[in-house]
């Protein structure tokens, strides 16, 4: 059986590649995409900010100062100081930190869940329809709303806001890993897997999702960038995170009120939501061009 | 083509069993007692079990789902207990900006859109073509709230030239409804532009790499006519299924760009909603913006089979 596992799915013609040299061929490929370097880069940042809020930020994100209420940036705050006098600065390198938090949470979620549902919908026939005439049901509902309906009976908390991206976003991954498993189910590896005497659940598992994974990951890095947007969207509304804790949306929420006096307080943490999200665009456009066979070699 | 027709609309009918199932139960995933968490910490036992009654929340949950979408099905979906009004009136009351704004968005998402995809196609690895591309990653990055934000300082507080928020009704002034929504449509309409400048330009370089494309500039068809009349007509459809599902971004967007511009519309109702935990209210938009989004796909999904002669009815 082992000799099967390692076959790899191959262009016509096509010496068939290690795993190794596949690896070095994706590393020398994606640097050279100038798109998804850059992507990379911004996303760094934003990493960088999370990892070393501690460090980067000397401030404390939730301490009040009345003293120094609603104070332009300058030299004491790099961002300036919100209605409560505290830093702009401290609470959007915090925020970096939410979002990243909720952002892969609700990747790791809808991956898990996505992987499970849409190959036992793309292998086992009896399962395919019921799950998909949920999906199609889930997919009918516009994701932004679906997350306020369920956070309006789930309440503000951050674990809920995972919660609620998660079933807003995992119905367009499970079609996506479904329809390639449809395509993968006939290939010509899985049916040598097959005529080996392999198992269903066997080929589907190890034979059919590693080469599903590719998929997997470019529609990541848009749910990913879609959470991190639409969780800013919610605690903008006050449904997402509870008043007070540093995110994007709430330091938004806060400065909607002072933006004559205070545009500081709206204009930095929009500015961190454009770099994470376009960072993960971006970093998924490189991953397309690089992993997707069709765009490959162009 | 009405056997299409017909089966494309039979297929809505699970879909939309799901949905209203979905909304139903979305109020008994509340922890504790629905009745209880909807009135509030400080209710009387005997209000409580008031609205329990209302709600038919002391039957069986099966027969719950049955006797409300029963009701459901003839445009009862309960009364707002915040606003002591039917769902759909108070749903009806605020329909206008919304579908207004809509269509608004989908106009600037059009007029934008497809032009700026014409463009960066027609002048494939240009600088136009890069800059486009990279303008199109932009606008998806953006959150559309907070460019209405930027809009609102901008155009409403210092040039002041627009209204800064609110609506003015159509019956009162079709121009000044117009006026107060074209800062919240460009704000929905230029991220969904991105979209569909990006599909424009793909499904634009397709065709202009075909047999038909090249006979005709061959025949000395003028450039401008190849591109407007011959390649545009045949990249048009895939345009149009980018259109058709970006109503699921503007219908979501609405949502948060009514809050943000403080208009009374059918988004801004919701969230109200949410806040006061007025429950009916939720579940009728959440049926009322699903239905009219389903139909406006499988209108679409009508519209492209008339339309692709090499789609098959069968």
């Amino acid at each position: 059986m082992s000799t099967i596992r390692s076959v790899p799915i191959e262009a016509p013609g096509s010496a068939a590649p290690s795993a190794r040299s596949t690896r070095v061929r994706f590393y020398r490929l994606f640097r050279r995409s100038r798109l998804g370097m850059t992507g990379a880069a911004l996303l760094a940042i934003v990493v960088l900010c999370a990892l070393g809020a501690p460090w980067i930020a000397r401030q404390n994100p939730l301490a009040l100062d009345p003293a120094v209420r609603l104070h332009p940036p300058g030299a004491g705050h790099w961002f300036g100081t919100d209605d409560f006098g505290r830093d702009v600065f401290s609470r959007v390198v915090y925020g970096s930190r939410l979002s990243l938090e909720v952002g892969s949470l609700v990747v790791m979620a809808t991956a898990a869940l996505g992987i499970l549902s849409g190959i036992v919908a793309g292998y086992f026939r009896a399962a395919d329809g019921v799950i998909m005439r949920v999906v199609d049901a889930l997919l009918a509902i516009p994701p932004v709303l679906l997350a306020i309906a369920l956070m309006a009976v789930l309440g503000p908390r951050v674990s809920n806001v995972v919660v609620s991206l998660t079933i807003a976003y995992v119905p367009q991954l499970i079609r996506v890993v479904r329809s390639q498993v449809l395509v993968l189910r006939e290939a010509l590896f899985a049916e040598a897997a097959k005529s080996a005497g392999a198992t269903d659940s066997r080929i589907a598992f190890l034979h059919v999702l590693p080469n599903a994974i590719s998929v997997v990951i470019i529609q990541s890095t848009v749910t990913f960038a879609d959470a991190v947007l639409t969780e800013a969207g919610l605690s903008y509304l006050g449904v997402g995170e509870p008043p007070g804790v540093p995110s994007w949306g709430n330091i938004l929420a806060d400065g909607r009120n002072y933006m004559l006096e205070a545009p500081w307080m709206t204009v930095f943490p929009g500015l961190a939501i454009v770099i994470c999200v376009l960072g993960l665009n971006l970093l998924g456009d490189g991953l397309r061009d690089v992993l997707d066979p069709r765009t490959q070699g162009r | 083509m009405t056997g299409f027709i017909i089966r494309r609309l039979l297929a809505v009918i699970p879909v939309l069993l799901i949905v209203a199932a979905f909304a139903f139960f979305l109020v008994h995933l509340t922890p504790g007692d629905p009745a209880g968490y909807m009135l509030g910490p400080l209710a009387t036992p005997a209000q409580i079990n008031q609205l329990r009654e209302v709600l038919n929340l002391n039957l069986p949950l099966p027969v719950q789902f049955e006797r409300w979408f029963v009701r459901a099905l003839h445009g009862d979906i309960g009364e707002s207990l915040f606003m002591s009004i039917p769902v759909p009136l108070a749903i009806w009351q605020r329909v206008e900006p919304t579908l207004l704004l809509t269509l608004m968005a989908v106009v600037v998402e059009v007029l934008i859109g497809v032009p700026a995809g014409i463009i960066a196609a027609t002048h494939r690895n240009s600088w136009v073509d890069q800059m486009a591309i990279a303008l199109t990653s932009l606008g998806l990055s953006i959150p559309s709230f907070w460019l209405g934000l930027n809009f609102i300082f901008f155009f409403g507080v210092h040039l002041r030239i627009l209204p800064v928020a609110g609506y003015v009704p159509l019956s009162v002034s079709w121009i000044g409804a117009i006026r107060s929504l074209l800062m919240p449509s460009f704000a929905l309409g230029l991220i969904s532009a991105a979209l569909v400048a990006r599909m424009t330009r793909s499904s634009m370089l397709e065709v202009l790499s075909q047999d038909f494309v090249r006979t005709a500039r061959a025949k000395g068809v003028a450039e401008w006519v190849v591109i407007w009349r011959h390649a545009l007509w045949n990249a048009i459809l895939p345009v149009m299924t980018v259109v058709g599902n970006s109503f699921a971004i503007l219908l979501g967007g609405l949502v948060i760009t009514e809050q943000v511009f403080a208009i009374p519309g059918v988004g801004l109702l919701v969230i109200n909603a949410v806040l006061h935990r007025d429950y009916p209210v939720v579940q009728g938009v959440l049926l009322y913006i699903v239905t009219l989004y389903i139909f406006i796909n499988v209108g679409m999904d009508i519209l492209y089979a008339l339309l692709d002669p090499r789609i098959k009815f069968g």
